[in-house]
């Protein structure tokens, strides 16, 4: 169980969504794969975009 | 013009000109149509409900117009069906969900409507998957769909119903929905056509909605020329639909026909020749469309474009985030009565925060204005595969329906037009050519795309042949049927 799924389960359980443990495992795995994307969102948001703020773009180590 | 037990096997234009010549009346069309349906669905589960009494009378009423002179244009007696979250009058609007059992649609749907206003006749209401966007697991109300060309294999989704019905020649046209891929992918599986117009073309109105900026509604043929003309019926401003254009409909049945002499086809490499799982049989139609392209005198050439993956994270990350607004309460309520694959793919949405929304948002401006300004600017259109594959065979889970390898979700999300329409055979299964255009061109693609079809022939010049059996996990063949007659109180 890694943090990133805590958090998710957690916020689950504030929203009043139900986890069922037949379902759980499977929840993570697409969990997983948005964050991934929503990683890539913003890795391409922060590096490249030209609606990124300069000040977002100074503050990437790249730049 | 065929026998008279072969009319299901005609075109949408074919029909329209047999009803005029008199060959053939609308009530002979739709009594075939029934008759097929009732041979050879409970193997395909095409359709959900079969509304017979309702449609015999519509067919009748088309006769007596085209007796009186009245003529509502090409669609006219035509036999057509629509995908289960087109809300019909008086029919049950269910979209594969427990949760909308006894859900009667008070009125029609915008685009049904539109169909009943040119005097096609609806035949029932097609399967698809839960909402648009779950499996076919086997804890969702209908069975799954079969591909008609082998019944082992997956007929994609979520329009499965529809790609479904129209390969296998129980209608000649369908109403579908597309957020992602769902027009494109299962005619891409199926070996059909499918046509996903520009965002805000074709309005949306009283068909059940899964993301608000990305569900279009579309059509599936089994030719190009059928899916103009069906497209000519249903296109057009609705100022009840926000999300509707007021740009001017053009003549699309009209735009057939035309050369390919000097256009110039951008193909976007980097979509597919790399990754992971294309097939080579795929890959080598996709040349052959190429070739034959160039032998048309069109101007091929490669572009650049932003990475594929970059389309599909933003597209996915917005389907979600919209899916999930519009389905908390129900998920928090009732959470059992979905079934498993909805409730996987949607609950992941409750942990997409606004800054992943706003940074999804402005990607598809990005990518939106990359593809008008590296593509369309300088070129008529796009040509790439639907899918990295033809129809996979059901996996071992219940019939349940994995991740599509469609590359469609980059026009989802920038709204352009796209189509997809059969290419080549892998292994006797078809695979598809997706034609992209400007906003609002869908006369280009439809030219194009008519001008291939003419040279490889409708469906390849193939018809699906109900090879195979019954997919491990599913239930069998003869235990479900789709109601015969539903009528509510219309």
């Amino acid at each position: 169980m890694t943090a990133e799924a805590d958090e998710f389960e957690r916020r689950a359980v504030q929203r009043g969504i139900c986890m069922p443990p037949d379902r759980r495992a499977a929840i993570l795995k697409e969990h997983e794969a948005l964050r991934m994307k929503a990683h890539l969102v913003r890795a391409w948001h922060g590096a490249g975009s030209a609606m990124a703020p300069a000040l977002n773009r100074k503050a990437s180590p790249a730049t | 013009m065929t026998a008279s037990g072969d009319l299901h096997r005609l075109s949408v234009h074919e029909m329209a000109a047999a009803l005029r010549s008199g060959a053939v009346t609308a009530v002979e069309l739709t009594r075939q149509c029934l008759a097929r349906i009732g041979m050879l669905d409970p193997g395909v589960h095409a359709f959900v409900a079969v509304d017979a009494e309702e449609a015999l009378a519509s067919a009748e009423k088309a006769d007596r117009d085209f007796a009186g002179g009245v003529d509502r244009g090409p669609l006219q007696g035509v036999p057509y069906a629509a995908k289960d979250n087109f809300d019909v009058a008086g029919l049950r609007t269910r979209c594969n969900s427990r949760l909308l059992e006894d859900n009667v649609a008070q009125s029609d749907s915008a685009c049904v409507a539109a169909m009943r206003a040119a005097g096609a006749v609806l035949i029932g209401k097609l399967a698809m998957t839960e909402f648009a966007y779950g499996g076919n697991t086997a804890d969702v109300p209908f069975p799954p769909v079969r591909n008609p060309w082998h019944l082992d294999h997956m007929p994609g989704g979520s329009s499965s119903g529809p790609a479904a019905a129209v390969a296998a020649e129980f209608v000649p046209m369908a109403l579908g929905s597309d957020t992602s891929s769902s027009v494109r992918g299962p005619a891409a599986y199926c070996g059909v056509v499918g046509l996903k117009p520009s965002f805000g073309r074709v309005t949306r109105r009283g068909v059940w909605p899964l993301s608000g900026t990305l569900d279009h509604c579309g059509v599936l043929t089994r030719t190009v020329r059928d899916a103009a003309l069906a497209l000519q019926v249903v296109a057009g401003f609705d100022p009840r639909d926000p999300a509707s254009a007021a740009v001017p409909v053009e003549d699309y049945a009209g735009s057939v026909g035309a050369g390919l002499g000097g256009l110039r086809i951008a193909v976007p490499r980097g979509f597919f020749a790399n990754a992971p799982g294309l097939c080579a049989h795929v890959l080598d139609a996709f040349e052959g469309v190429l070739d034959l392209l160039r032998r048309l005198g069109a101007r091929v050439e490669d572009i650049r474009l932003p990475d594929y993956d970059l389309f599909d994270a933003a597209g996915r990350i917005i389907l979600t985030a919209e899916a999930f607004a519009l389905y908390e309460e129900a998920l928090r309520d009732h959470g059992d009565a979905f079934g498993r694959d909805f409730y996987e793919r949607v609950i992941p949405g409750l942990a997409l925060g606004a800054d992943d929304l706003v940074r999804a948002h402005e990607a598809r401006v990005h990518l939106t204005r990359s593809l008008d300004e590296q593509v369309f600017a300088r070129c008529d259109a796009m040509v790439c595969v639907t899918c990295l594959t033809a129809a996979p065979p059901f996996v071992a889970k219940a019939g349940a329906l994995s991740i599509n390898p469609t590359r469609t979700m980059p026009f989802s999300l920038t709204g352009h037009p796209a189509l997809a329409m059969p290419m080549g055979f892998s292994d006797g299964m078809p695979t598809s050519l997706q034609i992209v255009a400007k906003r609002f061109d869908e006369a280009m693609i439809v030219r194009i795309g008519h001008r291939l079809e003419g040279e490889l022939g409708p469906m390849m010049g193939a018809r699906p042949g109900f090879h195979g059996g019954r997919p491990e996990g599913a239930p069998p063949a003869a235990s479900f049927h789709a109601e015969r007659t539903e009528h509510h109180a219309r």
